[in-house]
């Protein structure tokens, strides 16, 4: 009997329990908590909190072949299925509109890739391999699913990292953008008040999605499940006749794939491949990348201004990292801060927005000339 | 040893590609955006 129970208890999870096990549980709780607390990302921490906590229970081999979250990671994020269904998501809940009307903010979208390429360098300075160099810079891109895309094609190893701090960083957005959008800007220039956008034309939103497809797609290939994703769940929304699709896509779709997304993410952070000074690089590098890509938005907003008539508030620049909305509302605030009569909500969705097209292109750009 | 030609090979086309990308969406956005506005012209009446 008691070699029985004494074999029993060495098939309990509690005599493999060691310390590191115990530090990633307070890592999850503390996803669980920010998520429950303060609201950051809960759509996301929270399964990913809950994930890091059942990945790290000893002997469970959810993460094990065949186990429960491997088949989720396996199908939803080695096949790369889940990533685009989030774009197919987004796009259906996207309005081009402010972008189509003032199209040079798009500009300000690939000025907000500036930090990408600076985590880059500074990736493969500290030692990282290019294709690990890649996977953290897209980081600066602020765009979660594009994260996981790319880390998976080029350094899955690092994926936990990347996409943990993809999305801790852009639920951050409102703390980490203000302080560096007031240092390089001037209280006059956060003044500008901006000519209201001119209607957009049902034919053009409807025109929108095919022309961004075919040209990303043709010049960046890599990038097209993405981007043909966005666009598709885009032309859902904006040709008005599939209503139920267009539905389908923003809630229940997205929903599910979002639940399977962060069980994925979360269950990838075992506290042996998380537990390695390469995470806390990982985190650094993308706090980088991120300071750098907002900085870039406002100063090409500040280097349009020199050339245009009609000036426009550096504030939206900042929007450029993707982010969609927060990063817009930012700009917003922000504004309406230095004057209460100053409504940027609406120019600031058109780098928002170009943010995200810029990110999936300069991903498309690493996958071509870093993967294989 | 950092392959600093790869790297800069990649900063290089990477950036200005996404420059360039997104310049031509811009012109395809003013160019649709001029086509359509041709064809809503009202009608000169007779």
């Amino acid at each position: 009997m008691t070699e029985f129970l004494g074999t029993m208890l060495f098939k309990t999870g509690f005599m493999s329990l060691e310390v590191k096990h115990l530090i990633m549980w307070l890592i999850g709780f503390l996803f669980i908590f920010l998520a429950i607390k303060k609201d950051y990302e809960p759509l996301l921490l929270l399964p990913i909190g809950f994930a890091i906590f059942v990945v790290n229970l000893p002997l469970a081999g959810l993460m094990e072949e065949g186990g429960l979250l491997r088949i989720f990671y396996h199908f939803g994020l080695e096949w790369e299925v889940i990533p685009p269904l989030i774009f197919l998501g987004l796009g259906a809940m996207t309005d081009f509109g402010p972008l189509i009307a003032n199209p040079k903010t798009l500009l300000l979208g690939a000025a907000a890739q500036f930090g990408v390429y600076i985590a880059f360098f500074g990736a493969l300075l500290i030692g990282f391999k290019i294709p690990e160099a890649c996977s953290i810079g897209i980081i600066g891109g602020a765009d979660g699913p594009t994260t996981i895309y790319t880390t998976v094609k080029l350094a899955p190893h690092l994926l936990g990292a990347t996409a943990v701090a993809a999305y801790s960083y852009m639920s951050m957005v409102p703390i980490i953008q203000p302080p560096i959008m007031k240092l390089f800007t001037t209280k006059k220039e956060r003044k500008i008040i901006m000519r209201q956008l001119r209607p957009v034309s049902r034919l053009e939103k409807i025109l929108f999605p095919l022309a961004a497809t075919l040209i990303i797609c043709l010049i960046v290939p890599p990038a097209a499940p993405l981007m043909a994703m966005f666009m598709i769940g885009n032309l859902f929304r904006e040709s008005g006749v599939v209503k139920r699709l267009t539905g389908a896509a923003q809630n229940e779709l997205m929903n599910i794939v979002t639940i399977f997304l962060g069980l994925s993410v979360g269950a990838t952070m075992s506290a042996d491949s998380f537990l390695r000074p390469q995470a806390l690089l990982v985190f650094a590098l993308g706090l980088v990348a991120f300071i750098f890509s907002t900085g870039g938005g406002l100063m090409l907003a500040k280097l349009m201004n020199l050339f245009l008539k009609e000036k426009i508030n550096p504030l939206i620049g900042s929007a450029g990292v993707s982010a969609v909305p927060m990063a817009a509302r930012v700009s917003q605030k922000m504004g309406a801060a230095a004057d209460p009569k100053n409504f940027l909500l609406m120019h600031a969705m058109g780098p928002n927005v170009a943010g995200v097209i810029g990110t999936v292109v300069a991903a498309g750009f690493f996958i071509s000339m870093a993967g294989g | 040893m950092i392959p600093w030609e790869q790297a800069a090979k990649i900063f290089v086309f990477g950036f200005s590609g996404v420059f360039v990308t997104l310049i031509i969406l811009v012109i395809a956005i003013l160019f649709l955006g001029k086509v359509i506005s041709l064809f809503n012209k009202p009608k000169a009446s007779v």
